[in-house]
C-alpha cells in the first residue's frame, strides 16, 4: 500500500509537472505516425500541421474533433506559439521540429486531436512528438495569429505567403476571485502596466509581482498593451515561466494576502473556460463614459461589446498560409480549415462540408466577422460601423452559450421578405 | 480639502452670472469645446448626446454613430451593465492626457 501511494504520488507529479511545462515524454507518439498508434483503419486520415496562438486552442480542438469525425476526415496536429514567432515561421517556411520560446523556458510540445476521446472544456490535446531536425520534420501548413501582425516587429512578409484576416478574439484584464475590483479604466491600466511596480500610482495594482503578462510577441500582450497605450515591449509585468495563458490563469488564481493587487491579461476565449478560476474585469477604454463587459453582463457569453464597440480589446485572428496567384491558400486542408471557420464551407454554405466550422468559432467564444457590427484598422485603433455583406448576426446570437434569437427560422429566402437567409435565420441583408 | 468639482460648478456660476447681461451662457455657439477630462476621478457629461424626457443631459448617444466616440459611447439595451469607474490618477495630466512613460 506504501509502495503503490508512493509510485501514484511520484506518478501524479510527474505528470502534473509534465502538464505544468508541456514536456513532451518518450511514450508519447509520434506525430507522423499516429495512425500506428490510434486505429489502423486511420491509415487514409489526412494531417494538418499548424501553429496557432494559445488562445485558439478552444476553438482548435473542437473543431478538430468534428474534423476527425467527418468525411473526409482531418487530423489536426497543433503547436501553440506566440502570433509574432508564429508569423516568423511561415513567412520563413520553417518546419513543425521540436521547438522552445524564452530561451528555452517555455517548451511548445506538438498536440494532436485524439480519435474517440473527448477532451474537456478547459484540457489540452495529447503531445505527439515531432523531429528535432528541420529536414525529416513536416512543413507548417498553417498559422493562427490571435492578433495583428502589424503590431509585431521585424516581420517581412514573402508574397507567395497570404494573411487573412479570420474571427475576432477579444482580450481582457482578470484578477483573483477574492478581489473586490470589479472595473478597470485604459488609464488605470497604463499606469499600472507602464511603470514599475507602484510608480505609476494605479492602487491598488502597484506590485510587479502581481502584474502577469505575456511576452511582448504574444496577441494578449500585444493587444492589451495597445488597448492601454504602452507599447508591448514596454510593459512592466511578470512574464511567467513557462510563458502561457494557462500559467497566467494559474498565477492569477493563487491565493494571497493581497488578492485586489492582482491583475493579468488573458484572451476571452481562455476566459470563458475557466470563469471559476479568476474573475474579468470590466473595461473602460479612453474617451469612454462607462466600463463594459465584452458580454452584456459578467455572467452571459453573447459578445454583445466586442460586436458593437462598446467592448474594445480585441483583435482579428489573422490565418497565414502559402498562396497562389489569386490569393487562395494552396494547401487544399488550409483552405478547408480557413473556409470552415469563415463559415464559406459547411453545411448549407456555399461549399458544401458536413463540418459547422461556424459553429465552432462561435462557440468557442470568437466572434466570425459576419457577427461584427464594428472595425479597426489595427490594435488599438479607432472603430468605424461595419457591415457585412452576408451577416450572421442571427446565428451568433443562436449558437453562443446560453443564447437565443428573436429572428425567424427560414431555409430560403423567400421565406424572409426583403431580406435573406443566411445560416438558418432571416437576415436583414 | 476643496472638491474640484464644486470649484468648477462655482466658477461656471460666477462666469455665466456674471456675464448674463452680454453673453448667454449656453451651447449655441459655433465652436464647440468636449469638456476637458479632469485628473480628479469626474468624468464631464457626453457633448450633444442629447437630453432625457425630464430635460436631464443623456449619457449615451443614439444613432448616427459617425464617429468613434460615439460608438463606444452609444446607448445599449436596458440589460446590458455598465460600470461607472472614475479613478484618481495623480499622474494623469491636467488635462486628462498621459504623460510620456518614465
Amino acid at each position: 500500500m506504501r509502495s503503490f501511494s508512493r509510485r501514484t504520488l511520484a506518478a501524479s507529479a510527474f505528470l502534473g509537472a509534465t502538464l505544468a511545462t508541456g514536456t513532451a515524454l518518450a511514450a508519447d507518439p509520434p506525430c507522423a505516425s499516429l495512425q500506428q498508434a490510434d486505429t489502423p483503419q486511420d491509415n487514409a486520415i489526412r494531417k494538418i500541421y499548424i501553429e496557432s496562438g494559445d488562445t485558439q486552442t478552444p476553438m482548435l480542438q473542437r473543431l478538430g474533433a468534428e474534423l476527425l469525425k467527418a468525411n473526409p476526415p482531418l487530423r489536426i496536429i497543433f503547436r501553440e506559439r506566440p502570433t509574432c514567432n508564429l508569423a516568423r515561421d511561415l513567412f520563413t517556411g520553417a518546419k513543425m521540429n521540436t521547438a522552445s520560446d524564452n530561451n528555452g523556458a517555455t517548451p511548445r510540445p506538438v498536440r494532436y486531436i485524439p480519435d474517440n476521446t473527448t477532451i474537456a472544456q478547459g484540457a489540452k490535446a495529447p503531445i505527439c512528438t515531432v523531429p528535432d531536425d528541420a529536414g525529416s520534420a513536416q512543413p507548417i501548413q498553417l498559422g493562427v495569429g490571435a492578433t495583428y501582425l502589424s503590431s509585431c516587429t521585424g516581420l517581412t512578409k514573402p508574397d507567395t505567403v497570404g494573411v487573412v484576416d479570420g474571427p475576432v478574439q477579444a482580450y481582457g484584464f482578470i484578477t483573483n476571485n477574492l478581489s473586490s475590483q470589479v472595473a478597470i479604466t485604459a488609464e488605470e491600466g497604463h499606469f499600472a502596466f507602464g511603470y514599475l511596480d507602484g510608480a505609476g500610482e494605479a492602487n491598488p495594482w502597484v506590485l510587479k509581482s502581481l502584474k502577469f503578462q505575456r511576452a511582448a510577441t504574444a496577441s494578449t500582450t500585444l493587444t492589451m498593451a495597445a488597448a492601454i497605450r504602452v507599447p508591448a515591449s514596454l510593459m512592466q509585468g511578470t512574464i511567467l515561466a513557462p510563458d502561457t495563458s494557462d500559467n497566467i490563469i494559474t498565477s492569477v488564481k493563487a491565493t494571497t494576502d493581497t488578492p485586489d493587487a492582482i491583475l493579468g491579461v488573458l484572451g476571452m476565449d481562455l476566459y470563458d473556460t475557466r470563469r471559476a478560476d479568476v474573475k474579468l474585469l470590466a473595461f473602460r477604454t479612453f474617451g469612454q463614459r462607462f466600463a463594459y463587459f465584452p458580454d452584456s453582463t459578467s455572467a452571459s457569453f453573447d459578445k454583445v461589446n466586442v460586436r458593437d464597440g462598446h467592448y474594445a480589446p480585441w483583435a482579428p485572428t489573422p490565418y497565414i498560409a502559402v498562396k497562389d496567384s489569386t490569393g487562395n491558400f494552396v494547401d487544399p486542408d488550409a483552405r478547408r480549415v480557413f473556409e470552415l471557420v469563415m463559415g464559406l464551407r459547411g453545411p448549407g454554405a456555399p461549399v458544401a462540408d458536413p463540418v459547422d466550422g461556424l459553429k465552432a468559432v462561435v462557440q468557442s467564444s470568437l466572434i466570425p466577422e459576419c457577427a461584427m457590427k464594428v472595425t479597426r484598422a489595427g490594435d488599438g485603433a479607432d472603430f468605424q460601423l461595419y457591415s457585412d455583406p452576408s451577416p450572421c448576426g442571427c446565428y451568433f446570437e443562436q449558437n453562443v452559450q446560453g443564447g437565443a434569437t428573436s429572428c425567424t427560422t427560414c431555409t430560403q429566402d423567400s421565406q424572409c421578405g426583403t431580406g435573406h437567409c443566411r445560416y438558418g435565420y432571416c437576415e436583414a441583408r | 480639502m476643496k472638491h474640484p468639482f464644486l470649484s468648477a460648478l462655482l466658477a461656471f456660476t460666477v462666469v455665466c452670472g456674471g456675464a448674463s447681461t452680454w453673453l448667454a451662457c449656453s451651447d449655441d455657439s459655433s465652436v464647440k469645446e468636449t469638456p476637458a477630462p479632469t485628473s480628479t476621478g469626474t468624468v464631464p457629461p457626453l457633448p450633444d448626446a442629447g437630453t432625457l424626457p425630464d430635460g436631464g443631459a443623456k449619457d449615451c448617444y443614439d444613432p448616427p454613430l459617425d464617429t468613434h466616440f460615439k460608438i463606444i459611447n452609444a446607448c445599449t439595451a436596458a440589460n446590458v451593465t455598465r460600470l461607472e469607474k472614475n479613478p484618481v490618477l495623480p499622474k494623469l495630466q491636467a488635462d486628462g492626457g498621459l504623460p510620456p512613460l518614465q
